[in-house]
């Protein structure tokens, strides 16, 4: 024992140093991978996706693709200052996206530059899991049938029956044969029903208790159970929810969140876009929808999903390879490798909008704001919304019930950092050296969210 | 995203059978024939037996339940495309302005989901300066008034063909137009005052059209509510029919003649803000405000000295201080108005040049004689800037009488009438209905089929103002901009857009007024920005020279030259002419004055029920208009004795005691009012309010709301009230005031059910009110709390006999209001003038029900917020000699009747109180409550939860302010109207009035006890800005309903532990005091005790 630890310490001495080298001398060339992906987050999941093309390219493997890391740089800062120097790739780029210029970032400080460079230069498909492609089941597995319990109940009490009658047969063959022996009459054979006929008049008390321990036990969450699909959570999706916390309806159009949010990384916040400023989070709107499914219109080796997107078309009227051509510099029209014209696609009509299933359904007594609690709060959807990467359809995860509201006030401790910038909110600055000297005989103070009144009736009842 | 799925209970309610229709507006079966299937006689022959019913109730009674027992599926539908600034739970902000020929305000319209739903001042714009009153935020309810016109109609014969297409519509109106102009007819553009050069361009571009045709054309202005008389007497004195621009707010002595500039006289929401940022004691000056009056006003009841005088004595008291001043006039007035109006000249002389005289009368001579004392007393340019010409009222009482006798002589072939109901408003003497039946083609262009309306050949329903484009050009170099906020509700287009379509333009009106206002705006830019900040100031631009009318050629004029400075040019001449025009000889026992209401001024909002249901400042009355009357004379009419007793039992209205019946009759006409004991009423005086009694607010009411006053032949007579519009005299002018021939009777036994609020929620005879004069106050600077001080701090002794405060009295536990926030309101009850806007805006803001005037008459109102009247006849103890007459002392009261029919005269002075919840950090109503349903924040806020309230009232009975208020019924229901009347006239029954609710708020439901909740919608929306910021919430970032809509800025609302904040040292003030402090509730509420400029 003593023999390993030494030996640990002698490759940790050696070992130690050359990974702090290399790992200090990554950050400071390189900038913060982790820094970068938040910052790619909040600014970019909007337009890029790392392994497909959405709104612009996808960025898996530009450190490969691109000049360097400097024309990176350059081009995120302000990609049109960087055309406008005649630098060929990028204007390749340019022209290759139909001309669609992307935003300029020139808040960036050099570090953030460095970070997010590092983070999409070095980003790499996860080994395993759920974003895993060939994993992802194409069409989603049925749920298990309730109902079987039941039978089962009923085979049990059968069975217990069945036991229950033989036993009482050879029980009063026994004792006929004994009444024999012994010279007595022996009992006439019953049939079954006289046998409890007999039983009930001769042991009264004993038969009422077991009519009503059936009545109870059998009646009675039959009774219940049957109240239950009365509809009192009927209605769509309902009817396969024992409880509300797992109110999954079906949908218009079979979305899957654990394509998008699981497979492919989609930030919640990118479609469900009112988190940030409003108390809605907002179903998207079919533009919303479009910005991707123009482009993708099928899921590799899934012919089913190009049904689902069908439907998103047929909403938003939008049709392929009808609409205006491009014409190139010798103003002849764009043709493809088989000669033909080559049409975009356009909106024909107007459209319908979709008319999703409402999966929460907070009481109209209840005021509660998403921005609040994400922007301010700082949490995460998937706090409340459990892990929607892994569902197929939506459902409701959290039961949504004043009790569990009030716990959650109950134990989190404010946020006093600003979603953004990560720097002190202003707002809670001096309220928390308030509260603190007030409680300063506590010996543990923890500033949550109950300390500022996150209890009080009027802070969601208004 | 509502629910689309369809729930019923059996085939009548799917099919919408009519007896069900009828059936399901009745909370209670109103007869139950129990005898047909429980008497034993007819069971048989019945044709339900007692069992099958029994059968059927019980089937029908587990359906019902079983049905109701199913979770519903929500619908959530998002935008196809969703617009780049629109995000649902997020308001937008639009400003806009409000001109409605009576009232004019920049505003901001606050949006949510493409709705606007609330209107609130534009802080930053010139006009007006960010003030509103009631009838400005009420508006956008009228916007969503189902009983607008749904689009275009013509009449055939008799009837009206509703509901066309404009093309058939438009083709027609085209047609007749350029009939009656190429046969050389006249066509006649009738309007009330427009003051947008774009609505001006078109009306010139209409004009021009019919001149090409061979026609002639005229466009003859009129206002409601004239100010002729100025306009006249500005055009004889300096040249020029325009008003002058009033600095108020450099006036330190004001006088004013009956001219009630707080509330609807000119341009009162600007002169109210000027007014009240000198109205503070404790400012470098305090102005001294003097009204003399016939009606009780809201600018006579801010007043420091008010003297109440017949319509006939105001000539002569204007004379009188034309005489004081300088002038070479005298007046005839009693000696006891003498006492006040040399107070008047002498404070006048004392600071000559930054002194205000005005006059509300429409009399030319009247208003000649205001000027010259103006001019003695050096007042223009400094408080009077004639160069800031403003365009507000330019309407001719002389073109609009000639244009009548035209009509009449059957000379008009053509008249399209904008923006006025001439029918409604005329004078009877012009006749104007009989003149509108000789004219060739009528086209009106009001909000629905109307008085004027119905006597129309066409009707061309112009859109909302909030559905509308526009640029207005209120003052000289001042722009403000009309732009719509919903696209409109039904078929209806702006008038100005229907003038072009006839001359045949197929521009929209939106790109007329855009090239309008770019040719002074220059760029797009500008363009863009001038419509987001809603103002535009222009100094470069000339503006549009105001119509000037060429009928003043009718007024007699033999005087000088105009002048453009004023000097002692106004020559003897014109001041003898101008004495003879305005000298009235009163003939009679009674004078009568015509005023305009707080709530429906000129009677354009008359089907907006909010506007109804406000208690009008003065008598708090609701509903109706009413002849109010001196209690003095009303006891003398009816043979009674002036006892306390027959005060009491004879002049109390409530809602067992219904007013008494009058008939006035002026001349031919005759119009049949209850009675309603005003004190403060000039004696010898009758005031009736116009506005009222307009064509369809009979839907509003019903029999037994009229009383004995019910027509039941003639159910078009059942309005709301009774107009009066047609009582006015005309001769050069059209009067509001008719001093001989004015006769009134009693209708013998007639009674007539009013709905006051006067003596609801009253707080029995406490003493609420603090009040001192300026000299006190400035003697007890830093001392008025001390014993003996104005504002004494209460003191109760212990069972020691120390004197102590309630607060070191206190039983209760501390709540932790130092800690966080701790929110809080300052009210200034010198600010405050009563006006009500902060009654209507809570309305607004919070979804307040509308109930209807028998549950008013029930003190079931559910006004959140109310503003107390308290009259009082001591002043000061100094001035006894003047302002005291023969007054018992209103201390001795011992019942509230009392001090509601309070003592006569016309000498007493008022004060207004607003009251909402005091949030007491000790509040009677949290311990009494059973289901812990109100409870405290340590925010200092008394908390009402609606979804855990049971109803059990306890809380409301224990209130000391009496705030707390009980929703009775099923106000919100849409299906189901708990009770058939109230969805007449409440909003949040009708489809489309139900888009005005803030979504923010819950509607609540029967059953519930609400109350004022200090809007915590916003508190907790203000905190999460400043959340998101990283600030701390800045000072005024957070405003309440009431304080942001208060036109004097006398609610102020804060954080009263935030040093930063100014409710934090109003707290600490030396005016200071909170209500009913001895009772130890400790409010959030501080009031600002009242200082009189004495």
């Amino acid at each position: 024992m003593k023999l390993f630890k030494n030996t640990m310490r002698k490759i940790s001495s050696i070992l130690l140093p050359v990974l702090f080298m290399i790992f200090t001398q990554s950050v400071v060339a390189q900038g913060n991978a982790e820094a970068g992906a938040k910052l790619f987050d909040a600014n970019c999941t909007s337009c890029h996706n790392m392994k497909k093309d959405a709104t612009g390219p996808a960025l898996m493997g530009i450190g490969e693709r691109a000049p360097s890391v400097d024309w990176i740089k350059k081009w995120i800062r302000n990609n049109n200052k960087l055309r406008a120097t005649g630098e060929a790739y990028s204007n390749a780029i340019y022209k290759k996206w139909n001309g669609a210029s992307m935003s300029a970032f020139e808040w960036m400080s050099n570090q953030q530059l460095d970070d997010v460079v590092e983070y999409i230069t070095t980003w790499a498909p996860k080994p395993v899991g759920i974003s895993d492609n060939a994993r992802m089941p194409c069409i989603p597995a049925k749920k298990p049938e309730r109902g079987t319990n039941m039978l089962l109940i009923f085979g049990v009490i059968g069975l217990a029956l069945l036991i229950i009658v033989i036993f009482s047969g050879i029980n009063r063959s026994l004792k006929n044969a004994a009444a024999l022996r012994d010279g007595n009459e022996a009992k006439e054979a019953l049939s079954f029903w006289e046998a409890i006929g007999e039983f009930a008049v001769k042991n009264k008390i004993k038969f009422g208790l077991i009519v009503i321990i059936f009545l109870v036990f059998g009646i009675i969450p039959g009774g219940w159970n049957d109240l239950m699909n009365i509809g009192v959570f009927g209605g769509n999706g309902f009817e396969n929810t024992e409880n509300v916390e797992n109110y999954h309806p079906s949908q218009p159009i079979e979305f899957r969140h654990d394509i998008h949010a699981g497979q492919n990384e989609i930030d919640c916040k990118y479609c469900h876009s009112g988190t940030l400023e409003s108390k809605h989070a907002l179903i998207p709107s079919a533009n919303v929808c479009m910005n991707c499914h123009k482009y993708v219109n099928e899921k590799e080796d899934c012919p089913e999903s190009a049904v689902q997107i069908q439907k998103i078309y047929d909403a938003v009227k939008f049709e392929h390879g009808s609409g205006y051509f491009d014409v190139d510099a010798d103003g002849n029209k764009v043709k493809n490798e088989a000669g033909e014209i080559v049409y975009h696609d356009q909106q024909v009509a107007k459209g319908d909008p979709i008319e999703w299933v409402k999966v929460h359904n907070l009481q109209d007594f209840v005021y509660f704001n998403h921005s609040q609690h994400v922007v301010v709060g700082g949490l995460e959807c998937k706090e409340c919304h459990g892990p929607v990467e892994e569902m197929q359809t939506a459902e409701q995860y959290a039961p949504l019930t004043m009790g569990w509201c009030i716990n959650c006030h109950r134990e989190t401790g404010i946020n006093q950092e600003l979603k953004f910038s990560g720097k002190p909110n202003g707002y809670y600055e001096k309220m928390h050296d308030e509260f603190k000297e007030a409680y300063k005989r506590d010996e543990e103070f923890n500033f949550t969210v109950e300390k500022i009144g996150g209890l009080e009736c009027a802070k969601c009842h208004y | 995203m509502a629910d689309t799925k369809k729930y019923w209970k059996g085939i009548e309610e799917l099919e919408q059978a009519p007896e069900f229709v009828e059936s399901s507006k009745k909370e209670f079966s109103e007869y139950v024939p129990v005898d047909e299937f429980v008497g034993n006689a007819s069971e048989d022959s019945s044709p339900t037996n007692r069992r099958d019913f029994l059968k059927v109730l019980g089937f029908s009674v587990t359906a019902a339940t079983l049905a109701a027992c199913e979770a519903p599926v929500t619908k959530s539908i998002p935008f196809l495309n969703k617009p780049e600034d629109l995000t649902p739970g997020v308001a937008n902000y639009y400003s806009s302005t409000f001109f409605d020929g009576l009232d004019l305000a920049s505003i901001r319209i606050k949006t949510r989901e493409g709705r606007p739903i609330l209107i609130e001042g534009n802080h930053n714009a010139p006009t007006s300066k960010g003030a509103v009153n009631a009838r400005v935020n009420s508006s956008v309810l009228s916007l969503y008034d189902s009983k607008r016109s749904k689009g275009p109609a013509k009449k055939i014969g008799e009837s009206w063909a509703k509901n066309l297409n404009w093309g058939i519509v438009d083709k027609e109106v085209a047609q007749n137009l350029r009939s009656a102009a190429s046969n050389g007819g006249k066509v006649v553009l009738l309007s009330n005052t427009i003051i947008s050069p774009a609505s001006k361009g078109a009306v010139d571009y209409f004009g021009a059209f019919i001149g090409a045709q061979g026609g002639s054309f005229e466009h003859v202005t009129y206002d409601a509510i004239s100010a002729s008389g100025i306009l006249d007497a500005n055009q004889k004195t300096f040249g020029r029919r325009v008003l002058p621009t009033y600095n108020f707010e450099k006036a330190k002595t004001i006088v004013s003649f009956s001219a009630d500039f707080l509330n609807t006289w000119l341009n009162a929401l600007t002169y109210t803000k000027d007014y009240s940022s000198n109205r503070k004691p404790d400012g470098d000056w305090m102005s001294k405000h003097f009204q003399f009056e016939t009606t009780l006003s809201l600018s006579g009841s801010a007043a420091d000295i008010r003297g109440a005088l017949k319509p006939s004595e105001i000539a002569e008291a204007v004379k009188y201080i034309y005489g004081k001043v300088g002038g070479d006039t005298t007046g005839k007035v009693s000696n006891k108005l003498k006492l006040k109006l040399d107070k008047a000249a002498e404070s006048l002389l004392a600071t000559k040049g930054e002194s205000l005289v005005i006059a509300g009368s429409n009399n030319g001579g009247i208003q000649i004689l205001v000027n010259a004392i103006n001019d003695k007393l050096n007042n223009y340019g400094s408080t009077i800037d004639l160069d800031k010409e403003v365009y507000t009222r330019k309407g001719s009482d002389v073109a609009f009488s000639k244009l009548a006798k035209e009509m009449s002589a059957g000379e008009v072939s053509a008249l399209i009438i904008v923006g006025l109901n001439p029918s409604y408003v005329a004078p009877s003497s012009l006749s104007f209905d009989e003149a509108l039946s000789k004219v060739g083609t009528v086209v009106y262009t009001g909000d629905r089929l109307d008085e004027t309306g119905d006597k129309a050949d066409y009707f061309a329903p112009s859109s909302h103002y909030l559905e509308s484009w526009d640029v207005l050009n209120p003052t000289k170099g001042e722009y403000a901009f009309v732009q719509p906020v919903i696209n409109p509700l039904f078929r209806t287009r702006q008038w100005q857009e229907s003038l072009l379509k006839w001359s045949g333009n197929e521009n929209t009106f939106e790109v007329f007024v855009k090239s309008t206002a770019k040719s002074f705006l220059g760029t797009e830019a500008s363009w863009i920005n001038a419509v987001h900040d809603g103002y535009f100031l222009s100094n470069a631009f000339d503006s549009v020279p105001a119509s000037v009318s060429d009928t003043t050629s009718e007024i007699e004029d033999s005087s000088s030259e105009p002048v453009s400075i004023i000097s002692s040019a106004i020559s003897s001449a014109v001041i003898t002419n101008a004495v003879s025009q305005a000298s009235v000889t009163p003939s009679g026992k009674f004078e009568l004055e015509l005023y305009v209401k707080t709530g429906l001024g000129n009677g354009d909002q008359s089907f907006n029920p909010w506007l109804h249901e406000l208690p009008d400042p003065i008598s708090k009355m609701t509903y109706d208009n009413y002849i109010a009357m001196n209690p003095v004379d009303v006891l003398e009419l009816f043979d009674l004795e002036d006892t306390k007793a027959t005060r009491r039992d004879f002049l109390y209205i409530g809602q067992e005691s219904p007013a008494k019946v009058l008939t006035v009759t002026v001349g031919e006409s005759t119009v049949t009012l209850p009675v309603v004991a005003q004190p403060g009423q000039a004696l010898g005086t009758i005031g009736i309010a116009v506005g009222y009694g307009k064509k369809g607010t009979e839907v509003f009411t019903r029999q037994e709301w009229l009383g004995d006053l019910f027509d039941a032949e003639n159910s078009e007579k059942n309005t709301i009230g009774k107009n009066v519009f047609p009582l006015q005299s005309q001769d050069l002018w059209v009067s509001n005031t008719i001093s001989s021939g004015v006769t009134v009777a009693v209708l013998e036994g007639a009674r007539y059910p009013m709905a006051t609020t006067q003596t609801h929620h009253t707080m029995m005879g406490r003493k609420l009110v603090n009040e001192t004069v300026l000299s006190t106050f400035l003697e007890q600077q830093g001392a008025a709390k001390e014993k003996g001080g104005y504002n004494e701090t209460v003191l109760i002794a212990d069972s020691y006999g120390d004197e102590k405060t309630t607060r070191q009295l206190d039983l209760w536990e501390e709540h932790a209001i130092d800690l966080g926030h701790r929110w809080g309101l300052s009210i200034d009850l010198n600010l405050c003038i009563g006006c009500g806007a902060c009654v209507t805006a809570c309305h607004l803001e919070n979804n307040v029900a509308v109930v209807g005037k028998d549950e008013v008459r029930r003190s079931r109102e559910m006004h959140w917020l109310r503003v107390d009247r308290y009259y009082s006849s001591h002043v000061t103890t100094d001035d006894k000699d003047v302002l005291v007459d023969d007054l018992s002392d209103l201390n001795t009261l011992t019942e509230y009747a009392d001090a509601e029919v309070a003592d006569s005269g016309d000498d007493l002075s008022v004060v207004y109180q607003p009251l909402m919840c005091q949030h007491c950090n000790h509040a009677p109503c949290e311990t009494v409550c059973p289901v812990a349903a109100t409870t405290h924040s340590d925010e200092g806020l008394n908390q009402m939860t609606y979804n855990r309230c049971v109803g059990t009232r306890y809380c409301a009975n224990n209130c000391p302010y009496k705030v707390r208020r009980f929703n009775w019924f099923q106000y919100d229901d849409l299906n189901i109207p708990a009770f058939p009347d109230f969805a007449k006239v409440n909003h949040q029954q009708d489809d489309l009035g139900r888009m005005v609710l803030n979504p923010d708020v819950v509607v609540r439901s029967r059953g519930v006890m609400e109350k004022c909740s200090m809007c915590v919608q916003r508190i907790q929306a203000g905190k999460l800005e400043a959340k998101i910021d990283g600030i701390p919430v800045q000072d005024g970032a957070i405003q309440t309903a009431c304080s942001s809509s208060c036109p004097t800025d006398g609610i102020k609302f804060g954080d009263l532990n935030n040093r930063e904040h100014a409710v934090s040292d109003k707290k600490n003030d030396d005016r200071a005091y909170l209500l009913m402090e001895e009772i130890g509730t400790q409010p959030n509420i501080y009031y600002q005790t009242k200082v009189r400029n004495v």
